[in-house]
């Protein structure tokens, strides 16, 4: 197998990073960690405000900003929960597209060790929901407002103190018993965050009941599913809402406009901060900034969002990243006075590498490599370092593994510019082995219809429909086509949805309205629902609904990280011809979203997959994959495909891959390869 | 439409060029006539692109690929190649070569770095420099190899570059303590370590190329660190700063403590 070590100088995500090299960048590090240390003390809840937000700024691309990210995700494991915020698109949503990433990250593992949860593992908004809970349960038996008759309190507080999530999951009667309590319980959580000027936006019953079903009772799987669009602040159906507890003040209507969606994740957003006060401080780090330099609005929007969270919530930690030319010239002079005052100076800069720790870096990234190839001590050859090292002390860490690159390729030259499409397939590779990555995402979808389009002669343009369903619009051939992005599953919500786009087929008989679903989201129309056939028949007609499966994910991701690569100076081309590429690679998509006859979008029916739960990966399975990488060391995802018995999909495969910390994943154009790492 | 045919007219350029390597094209040679064609118009776009860029002068032109756009490392050949050729009629005697000597062959941009390219070939002590009177002359280190026994081989650059600054005749005039001065002053107000050197020189008020000289010295004796920082985003005043090292313009600079 030919494989280079050095090849890989991107990362993409901070839950899988590389060991990293002893010193390098360990200031900036160690002044988050520090800043992190002050949300952390005191009595539960705190109610903890940081002066700013902290900023991190490279002299240029690839020094490491994204890899810091990751080292400080592991420093922080158990002590944060930790959210990576990739950027939005959409200046108008902006918030809406923080919570919904919010709460994707938030089903990451608590661990922060993998990707994916395994079979009884945690993730990070049920690690979240336990510890908010046991520690009320603590504060009101600590306050005497909780007694036990049969039972020492000291016992109980001792119990509490230890008890796992799973442990109080799988006792039915404990997990019956609080959900009776649950209004005590409000009232004892309202008293405690009241005490330290912590306000919730929804009703502390509706969270109570919302997390206390999400957490507590994940075989329900639909009242889950309805739990997670009430905390990315979506519309629920009453009955659902009733069942799960949230009274119906605290239902968002179905018909919200797009600024009062918008406003209402944000407040979700000040609500779980709040709560975070029970247990542990949130870190929002926001990444790959040079993409809000797009244009004005959204660069100024990023400003916007700073300053609310530093001003507005309690209980987190935020982290803008930046390379310092794209930051200075098309996003910071956007900011107003007010906004640049939140982030804290001076910014946390990085350096790169000096001799001893590319020295280092060389031999991190040689471990574990087949021995006998005689090529480690090329590369660790002291000439050459010298010359490297000779005319600077310090070398960017993409730089010097470039170099280190053409090094084991044993050219004297650099090594070709890869293929456009090369470029473009080696992030499709990427993508389809972050499992958690194909999901809705709005912003590269708002991203791929907004801003690339099918082709030159279709006229793209800002839009909003009147009741605000429809919030883009081609012009193709004198023909409209509206778009949406709804992640919800209120069917009153779809119900409006599907009249605003009968309001405009009915004006314009050749137009349509396109909306993307995605496996995990529940289908549309829900089978229960009344106006299942009124929704059904629109399917038929001008509701054009695209599921895309796990493989078109991929695709149309990766279109918009190898945009946002190019943007960012990681991949070596320009933005434009970024765009030019994959408007062209997208041909197949574009005709499907194009196609105006109903007959052929695919039936009124979904796909069956859509309307399954995502299991968690098999146990047996992770075993299988971890024996095999293990024994093998090395192995390509085809040869490891051809050694499971019985066959799983690449992506049921990468599922249960991703609970591996030890397997690390190289992707290249042509090619995706494990190996086995230890103490990773 | 329109767009369409000016992407494929880039594509056609970039192949042609590709093609030509690093020898690159005139305009001619990438058949262009008129400067308002859509061949004029796609060549600007490549250059705004910073995919292509002319190694000659806008008269004579010679545009190649961004990745072979390495006018330092050119005239350092060049230069080379005329001081390697130079030979006395009569055997045992040096030709001493003048700048002028050395720089016959190099143009345009390549032209503009030939005093850049002679400091660095002079450092790597491949080129020895003579001074006699006002005149300074070169030889190549092997003519002089060549010519006498014992001249030791060359050593490592790390070990050229402990040369005290203040002795090397570039850095003739520089104030080393106002430079440091100005820097700090501009770090402080930026509010960052890495600076753009054409703010710095800006600051120092000194002349651009003794400053790159002073910086590349500073850089080989790891007081100064030199960052390629952002091409596609920078002025043409922040460009104008550019140093190269590695064949690449290096924007920023941090110097730290002494």
């Amino acid at each position: 197998m030919d494989i280079n070590p050095f090849e890989s100088v991107i990362v993409s995500e901070p839950r899988r990073i590389d060991t990293p090299v002893p010193g390098l960048n360990d200031a900036p590090l160690d002044s988050l960690t520090r800043q992190l240390d002050k949300l952390t003390g005191g009595d539960l809840p705190r109610a903890v405000k940081l002066s700013g937000a902290q900023f991190i700024q490279s002299p240029a691309p690839g020094y490491g900003k994204s890899h810091l990210i990751g080292r400080l995700f592991k420093a922080l494991r158990g002590q944060a929960t930790l959210i990576y915020q990739r950027p939005y698109t959409n200046a108008s949503t902006c918030w809406k597209s923080i919570l919904l990433k919010m709460v994707q990250e938030l089903e990451f593992p608590e661990s922060a060790a993998a990707e994916f949860c395994g079979e009884n593992e945690a993730n990070q908004l049920e690690a979240l929901v336990h510890g908010i809970l046991v520690n009320i349960a603590i504060n009101g038996i600590q306050g005497g407002l909780i007694t036990f008759k049969d039972r020492e309190n000291q016992d109980v507080l001792r119990y509490f103190r230890k008890v796992s999530l799973r442990q109080l999951r799988f006792n039915r009667r404990w997990v019956g018993s609080v959900f009776e309590k649950r209004v005590q319980l409000a009232g004892l959580m309202e008293k405690q965050l009241k005490a330290r000027g912590i306000f919730l936006n929804a009703s502390p019953l509706s969270w109570l009941s919302v997390l206390i079903h999400y957490a507590y009772r994940p075989e329900q799987y639909e009242l889950r599913q309805a739990c997670l669009d009430w905390l990315r602040g979506g519309s629920i159906d009453d009955e659902e809402a009733g069942r799960i507890g949230i009274p119906p003040a605290d239902r968002p209507v179905h018909d919200l406009a797009m600024e009062q969606v918008n406003a209402a994740a944000k407040d979700r957003i000040t609500d779980f901060c709040g709560l975070a006060g029970f247990f542990r401080p949130f870190v929002f780090c926001f990444d790959q900034t040079e993409n809000y330099g797009s244009d004005p609005f959204t660069a100024k929007s990023l400003g916007v969002v700073i300053q609310g969270l530093v001003d507005g919530c309690f209980n987190h930690m935020t982290i803008v990243t930046a390379n310092q030319a794209p930051w200075y010239s098309v996003v910071q002079p956007h900011w107003e006075h007010a906004h640049r005052d939140r982030l804290c100076q001076p910014a946390l800069e990085l350096k790169g590498l000096n001799r001893d720790q590319a020295c280092e870096l060389v031999r991190i990234r040689l471990e574990g490599w087949p021995p006998g190839l005689g090529k480690a001590a090329v590369m660790l050859e002291p000439a050459w370092l010298d010359e490297l090292f000779g005319q600077t002390k310090e070398l960017g860490v993409r730089h010097f593994l470039l170099e280190c690159s053409r090094r084991w390729l044993g050219s004297a030259e650099p090594p070709p510019q890869p293929e456009i499409a090369d470029l473009y397939q080696a992030c499709v590779n990427k993508i389809k082995t972050q499992p958690k990555r194909l999901v809705f995402d709005p912003d590269a979808l708002y991203w791929l219809v907004q801003e690339v389009a099918c082709g030159p002669g279709a006229a793209v343009r800002k839009f909003k429909s009147e009741s605000g369903y429809l919030i883009a619009c081609w012009e193709v051939d004198g023909r409209k086509i509206y778009f949406g992005f709804e992640p919800g599953h209120h069917f009153r919500r779809w119900q409006a949805i599907q009249k605003e786009a009968a309001r405009y087929h009915g004006a314009d008989p050749s137009c349509k309205s396109v909306f993307f679903r995605t496996p995990e989201l529940r289908e549309i129309p829900g089978t229960a629902w009344k106006t299942a056939p009124e929704i059904a028949a629109a399917k038929g007609r001008y509701l054009h609904i695209i599921v895309l499966s796990g493989e078109e994910m991929a695709e149309l991701y990766a279109a918009y990280d190898f945009y946002m690569g190019a943007v960012e100076g990681d991949i070596p081309i320009q933005a434009d011809a970024a765009v030019g590429f994959v408007r062209e690679r997208l041909k197949p998509f574009w005709e499907r979203i194009l196609e105006p006859v109903p007959e052929k979008w695919g039936g009124g029916k979904e796909e069956p997959e859509s309307a399954k739960p995502r299991a968690e990966p098999r146990a047996g399975l992770i075993k299988t994959i971890r024996d095999i990488v293990r024994r093998e060391k090395f192995l390509s995802v085809t040869d490891l495909l051809g050694k499971i018995s019985p066959p799983v999909t690449e992506e049921e495969l990468h599922r249960a891959r991703a609970c591996i910390p030890e397997i690390q994943v190289y992707t290249s154009p042509s090619m995706t390869v494990l190996q086995w790492r230890r103490g990773k | 439409m329109a767009q369409q045919s000016l992407e494929s007219k880039k594509g056609a350029i970039v192949g042609k060029l590709k093609e030509a390597g690093a020898s690159g094209l005139g305009k001619g040679g990438l058949g262009i006539k008129d400067a308002k064609s859509l061949g004029a118009r796609a060549l600007k776009a490549l250059q705004e692109e910073r995919r292509v860029a002319n190694l000659g002068t806008p008269k004579k032109t010679r545009y190649v690929l961004a990745e072979f756009y390495k006018p330092l490392e050119l005239a350092c050949g060049q230069i080379e190649a005329n001081a390697k050729k130079a030979s006395s009629s009569r055997s045992g005697i040096l030709e001493l070569l003048s700048r002028k000597d050395l720089e016959k062959g190099c143009e345009g941009q390549i032209r503009k770095k030939v005093d850049e390219a002679i400091d660095w070939l002079v450092k790597e002590q491949r080129l020895l420099r003579f001074r006699r009177g006002r005149s300074i002359f070169f030889v190549h280190a092997e003519k002089i190899r060549g010519a006498a026994v014992g001249i030791p081989s060359p050593e490592p650059a790390k070990t050229v570059a402990a040369e005290p600054v203040e002795t090397l005749p570039a850095l003739a005039g520089v104030d080393r303590r106002g430079i440091r001065a100005a820097y700090q002053r501009l770090a402080r107000r930026l509010g960052y370590s890495n600076v753009e050197i054409s703010g710095l020189r800006r600051e120092a008020g000194c002349s651009m190329d003794a400053l790159k000289h002073f910086l590349l010295d500073e850089s080989r004796q790891g007081r100064a660190v030199l960052t390629l920082g952002d091409w596609s985003v920078s002025s043409e005043e922040t460009r104008a700063g550019a140093i190269e090292l590695f064949g690449k313009p290096h924007l920023l600079v941090r110097l730290d403590a002494e």
